[in-house]
């Protein structure tokens, strides 16, 4: 009889400990952070984590009805399964097919982030959401119409009333929804994660990409985020965007963009704030042999010895590029709490 | 009639005990108006229908002119202030709104004042605050043309028009610029004292006062950096904003005080 409990305690703390696992990034308890990510940035005092936070804005995220001729969602310049990036989309691509000026980013780990944007315009992720509904080449609609049609839907009050406890829908619910469902999405399994935590192991290949890498791109893309937050001018020919500047007006910030994280970064071509590089090939190539410097700021670590660039080999390249991908986060790119259906 | 004389006796004393209270408890604190009268140079501002020359003697037809003024400071003779609660210090004044050209502080202190100080703009506490803190004129979703989404924070200043019948002759002035969330951006607030013509000048209870002040929207352009508009017609934020953020902080001076 004792034994059989006994069995009966192993398996259900085996079910436990298998579980606890599972639900790695921990978002269905409240919001966890990862035990070796930094302090979160978002204020979660201001705007208390839930569950049914999250879900109503997985829904306003995928809600067309968030642009003026409800053809544009948040979902149609960042998709999953491009880790929240616009597929195929130099630039984004919004309402009536105008284009923007810049490429829509990846979208994960946004508790974290201090600033948002490539010039890091925007300070506040409750406020972020007024950009894209009011940006007349993205959505085109005002905040006060939006709350307007969803007042209409008696399945929006309902998942309100959830939310919030009462089904009133108001711009300040309406913005922390959208951002409990933002930050909700964390990357953190990656099969490089998952090496960190000594469950599995790299190729020699990998092994090799990833002490290039840590000598010769984790001085910006640094520490477990992959970026420092920093911005800075990676050497792109300069095109009329004047990046940090144009929000700074600070001489020396022109042509300086955010570093960004290089998770997922396989499935979110193309890349750079213009969108200009179709594949990774091409951002080490540009890395290896086409850095200019025809402003004053290009950063001093990428002109080293009076070395434009950072040299590498073809077969560093590809080791590069090998050790990249497995900052690939499937888990993320298929779990169905950020997915639209 | 000798009672009532005592009647008519104890009332009399009766009152002269309470008149003489009345006297002796400190007056309380009075409403005082400000009113910002939009002009422009000697005239008063008309919205879309007369044109003014600047400095540069350029012609302006304006179609709006906006502006937030916060925080409020009275300082009275003696040099001590009255600041102005934190929970009723913002005002969006707009050309096109009567209503919001007059703001009232309704529990200024008793006193003999000399001046009046406030912030052209929203200070950098308020510009960071979450959204639950953001509410009337500074609820960024109702009042989203006074807000940049581009470069976060409110437009402190706002005036358009034209320059030229000629089509496309438009001008635009819009600055902000608190000084930036955890990385430094452009910083242009002012704060300015306007001191009261015959200061001090009493508030209190039995003073309630109407303030009247001229702002010269022509000042955005005029001053020490006296702008071309044909050379320069749009300034949004950046490079040129610093020169009329110094130019507009010296367009309000207050012309009189009366009752209110
Ligand atoms: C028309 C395409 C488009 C739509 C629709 C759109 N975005 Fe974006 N998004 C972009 C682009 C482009 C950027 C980068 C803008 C920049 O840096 O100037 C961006 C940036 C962002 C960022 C900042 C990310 C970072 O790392 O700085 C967030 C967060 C975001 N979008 C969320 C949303 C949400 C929420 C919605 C719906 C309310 C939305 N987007 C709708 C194209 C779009
Ligand atoms: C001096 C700092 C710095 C170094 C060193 C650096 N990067 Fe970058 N990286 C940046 C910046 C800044 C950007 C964004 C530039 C832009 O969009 O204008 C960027 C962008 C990228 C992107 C595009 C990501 C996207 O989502 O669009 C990739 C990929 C990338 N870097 C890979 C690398 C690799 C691999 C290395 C090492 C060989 C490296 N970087 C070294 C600063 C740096």
């Amino acid at each position: 009889m004792l034994k059989k409990i006994y069995y009966i305690a192993l398996v259900v703390f085996f079910i436990q400990c298998t579980k606890k696992e599972d639900a790695q990034p921990n978002i269905d308890n409240g919001f966890v952070a990862p035990t070796n990510f930094p302090a979160v940035r978002y204020n979660l005092t201001e705007n208390p984590y839930s569950n049914e936070k999250r879900e109503l804005g997985r829904k306003l995220f995928y809600d067309a009805r968030l642009s003026r001729d409800n053809t544009v969602s948040c979902g149609s310049c960042h998709q999953q399964v491009a880790s929240f990036a616009h597929a195929g989309h130099r630039v984004s691509h919004g309402i009536d097919n105008k284009l923007g000026t810049r490429n829509s980013p990846a979208l994960f780990n946004l508790a974290w982030q201090p600033l948002f944007f490539w010039d890091g315009g925007v300070g506040d992720l409750d406020l972020f959401h007024i950009n894209p509904i009011q940006n007349p080449v993205e959505m085109d609609e005002t905040i006060p119409t939006v709350i307007d049609k969803l007042k209409t839907d008696n399945n929006y009050l309902a998942l309100f009333n959830k939310a919030f406890g009462t089904s009133e829908i108001t711009a300040i619910r309406f913005n922390q929804a959208l951002s409990t469902f933002l930050i909700s999405i964390v990357s953190n399994q990656s099969k490089y994660d998952e090496y960190l935590a000594g469950k599995t192991t790299l190729t020699s290949t990998e092994q090799a990409g990833l002490d290039l890498f840590n000598q010769k791109c984790a001085s910006c893309h640094s520490g477990i985020l992959f970026t420092d937050f920093s911005f800075r001018n990676n050497g792109l020919s300069t095109t009329s965007d004047f990046g940090r500047f144009r929000v700074s007006v600070i001489t020396t910030d022109s042509f300086k963009f955010k570093v960004p994280s290089l998770r997922n970064v396989e499935k979110s071509s193309p890349y750079m704030h213009d969108g200009r590089f179709n594949t990774l090939d091409e951002v080490l190539n540009h890395y290896s042999n086409s850095v200019v410097n025809t402003t004053t700021t290009l950063d001093t670590i990428l002109q080293r010895n009076n070395t434009l660039g950072i040299p590498m080999t073809n077969d560093e390249k590809t080791k590069i590029i090998s050790f990249l991908k497995t900052l690939t986060d499937n888990k993320f790119l298929n779990d169905s709490r950020f997915s639209e259906f | 009639m000798k009672k009532s004389h005592l009647f008519i006796l104890s009332i009399a004393i009766v009152t002269f005990i309470a008149s003489c209270k009345k006297e002796s408890t400190p007056e309380g604190p009075g409403m005082v108006a400000m009113e910002f009268d939009n002009r422009a140079g000697s005239a008063d501002l008309e919205l879309n229908t007369t044109w003014y020359k600047n400095a540069n003697n350029d012609s302006m037809n304006f179609s709006l002119f906006k502006y937030y003024v916060s925080n409020f400071i009275f300082t009275k003779e003696d040099g001590s202030t009255y600041v102005v609660p934190k929970e009723s210090c913002y005002f969006l004044i707009d050309e096109a709104d009567d209503v919001s050209q007059t703001v009232e502080f309704p529990d200024v202190p008793a006193g003999k004042y000399t001046s009046v100080t406030f912030t052209i703009g929203v200070d950098s506490l308020k510009s960071t605050a979450p959204q639950s803190e953001r509410t009337g004129v500074l609820d960024v979703t109702t009042h989203a043309d006074m807000y940049w989404v581009w470069n976060s924070g409110y437009i402190f200043v706002k005036t358009e028009g034209t320059f030229s019948q000629a089509a496309g002759a438009d001008f635009m002035y819009h600055v902000g610029g608190f000084g930036g969330y955890s990385s430094p951006t452009q910083n242009n607030l002012k704060t300015v004292t306007l001191t009261f013509p015959g200061a001090p000048v009493s508030f209190g209870s039995n003073n309630h006062k109407h303030i009247h002040t001229f702002v010269d929207a022509l000042k955005v352009v005029n001053g020490t950096t006296n702008i071309s508009v044909p050379t320069t017609p749009v300034v949004m934020g950046g490079p040129n904003a610093p020169a009329i953020a110094n130019n507009y902080k010296n367009m309000f001076v207050v012309d009189h005080i009366e009752a209110e």
